[in-house]
């Protein structure tokens, strides 16, 4: 098992299902207990219903299932552009009283472009009360380009955005920490599904692991996997604290 | 050796070495650096090709790997091959031949960047000798159709053919694969879906699952936490993570 002295914090992980390809074990309880025998103290979900087919049902789903596991479980909100400017607002407060960040607002499965007015509807309310926004992004997905956050950052300074899997690819990598080292407010997102060699350790030395949360995106995949690349050769300790810890305490405000 | 990977010796399936296309490493991964990071990471052994025998030429290539693997000793090696090597049985005989001579452990093939198909039997006569001395075949799930896949397993029973580079949505394409052949195994070093191995080697066993680290593109130590933390035997873990290559190569 991990030898792990790091209190983790997952700022990016999922319930429910997902048609692409089967879940196994994931029911809210299974993951909860496959997360705490990685080390994981705290899991930020939302319910892929959401993101998937009926943001509202979704976000039902999500709080039903952080209910399961109380003290383990933040509830990670979704919104989704498409719907009116009214729909938007009563959904948002309906759900920011128990909402613990953003996550993972989908502009691919939602095939809404970041940069897109619905999402400019979603900020306006989301910095009334901000909390860290986390947006799926993939350079090759035209909607989900993570240059498109840069006009968000600029217009709401109050959120902190997570830049979801850093781009995703080569190249995409590459703008989300030109991003996050020119903003503040932007943030990398270690949940990437392509471990390459030396990626997070060129990520830490361009941007300090301050700039980087750490996530699992399971039930996609295997959280030791999403655990195993902060354990590459070169990371530090005192980066493994930031990227485990420290930097979702601060985000997420909470102890 | 790293610490954390104590328990387990690490038998790698799925390694190069040479220039590749993975931009936040040393561009040039040679030998030197693959045995400096396996060191660091905990990998024991790689079984591994030369890039130059994919992106130049196939037969310069696997002479380079000869050539810049003479000192290492926790290596098995891989050469890459083409139809040309096996136009004709005196083709394949002499290509055999130097197999055997340099002590060649399996065959890489890459049919869509080098240009071919399985199907209308361009390498048949390679694949027949594979096939009667039990010589691992190793190809990049990308590389390969499924009807290829099929056409191999169907016609070759005793090839032990090894998927690799598997993506981690693809259980879909696995589960039947390994329900009607039993000559297949699949490299996991992309495989890191959630409950994914507990799931297959609940179904299979755990002998049809390999430990990759795909270095120098991808990095060991994901893999190798997914295997040290996966809900299953320690001996399971021993059979992912070394014992069953080394049952394929005949323990070299």
């Amino acid at each position: 098992m991990i030898n792990n002295e790091f209190e983790i914090i997952d700022m990016h992980a999922h319930l429910g299902s997902y048609a692409l390809f089967p879940f196994r074990n994931n029911t809210p309880k299974k993951i909860a207990e496959e997360a705490k025998s990685y080390g994981i103290k705290k899991m930020c979900v939302s319910n892929l219903f959401a993101c998937t087919y009926d943001v509202k049902e979704g976000n039902l789903l999500t709080l039903n299932g952080v209910k399961e596991v109380p003290s383990f479980f933040l509830f990670g909100g979704l919104l989704d552009p498409h719907l009116n400017e009214g729909e938007i607002e009563t959904e948002f407060l309906n759900i920011d009283p128990e909402v613990s960040m953003w996550n993972e607002l989908h502009p691919a499965l939602h095939k809404y472009p970041i940069s897109g007015n619905g999402y400019k509807i979603i900020m306006d309310l989301i910095k009334t009360n901000p909390k860290p926004v986390l947006f799926h992004t993939d350079e090759g997905d035209q909607y989900s380009q993570p240059e498109q956050i840069e006009e968000l950052a600029k217009l709401y300074s109050e959120i902190p955005f997570i830049i979801g899997h850093s781009g995703n690819i080569i190249g995409g990598y590459e703008i989300a920490v030109g991003l996050a080292k020119k903003y503040d407010n932007i943030f990398l997102d270690s949940t990437f599904s392509r471990n390459y060699l030396g990626l997070l350790k060129w990520m830490i030395e361009k941007v300090g692991a301050e700039k980087i949360t750490f996530g699992t995106d399971m039930p996609f995949i295997n959280g030791a996997t999403q655990i195993g690349k902060i354990y590459e050769a070169g990371i530090t300790d005192n980066d493994r604290q930031k990227i485990f810890h420290d930097n979702a305490i601060k985000l997420l405000k909470i102890e | 050796m790293n610490e954390i990977f104590s328990e387990i010796t690490f038998f790698d399936n799925n390694a190069f070495i040479g220039k590749h296309l993975n931009p936040y490493t040393a561009p040039i991964f040679n030998l030197a650096t693959l045995i400096d990071t396996m060191k660091i990471s905990g990998v024991s052994k790689s079984l591994l090709y030369h890039s130059a025998s994919v992106s130049y030429d196939p037969s310069y290539g696997n002479k380079l790997l000869i050539n810049e693997t003479k000192d290492g000793k926790e290596l098995s090696l891989v050469w890459v091959a083409v139809p040309e090597h096996c136009y004709t049985e005196n083709d394949t005989e002499l290509f055999y031949a130097e197999m055997k001579r340099n002590n060649i452990a399996a065959i890489k093939i890459f049919p869509r960047y080098h240009n071919f198909t399985l199907i209308h039997g361009a390498m048949d006569n390679l694949l027949t000798l594979l096939d009667e001395n039990e010589i691992p075949l190793l190809v990049n799930q990308e590389e390969i159709s499924w009807e290829e896949i099929n056409y191999l397993l169907k016609n070759y029973k005793k090839i032990p053919f090894i998927l690799q580079n598997v993506a981690y949505q693809m259980e879909r394409f696995v589960v039947p694969l390994f329900s009607k052949y039993n000559n297949i195994y699949i490299d996991i070093s992309r495989y890191h879906v959630y409950n994914g191995v507990e799931y297959l080697c609940s179904r299979f066993g755990s002998e049809r699952l390999l430990f990759g680290s795909g270095m120098p593109v991808f990095s060991p130590e994901p893999i190798m936490m997914m295997i040290n933390n996966v809900k299953i035997s320690l001996r399971e873990k021993q059979n992912i993570s070394s014992e069953n290559l080394l049952r394929l190569l005949h323990d070299k």
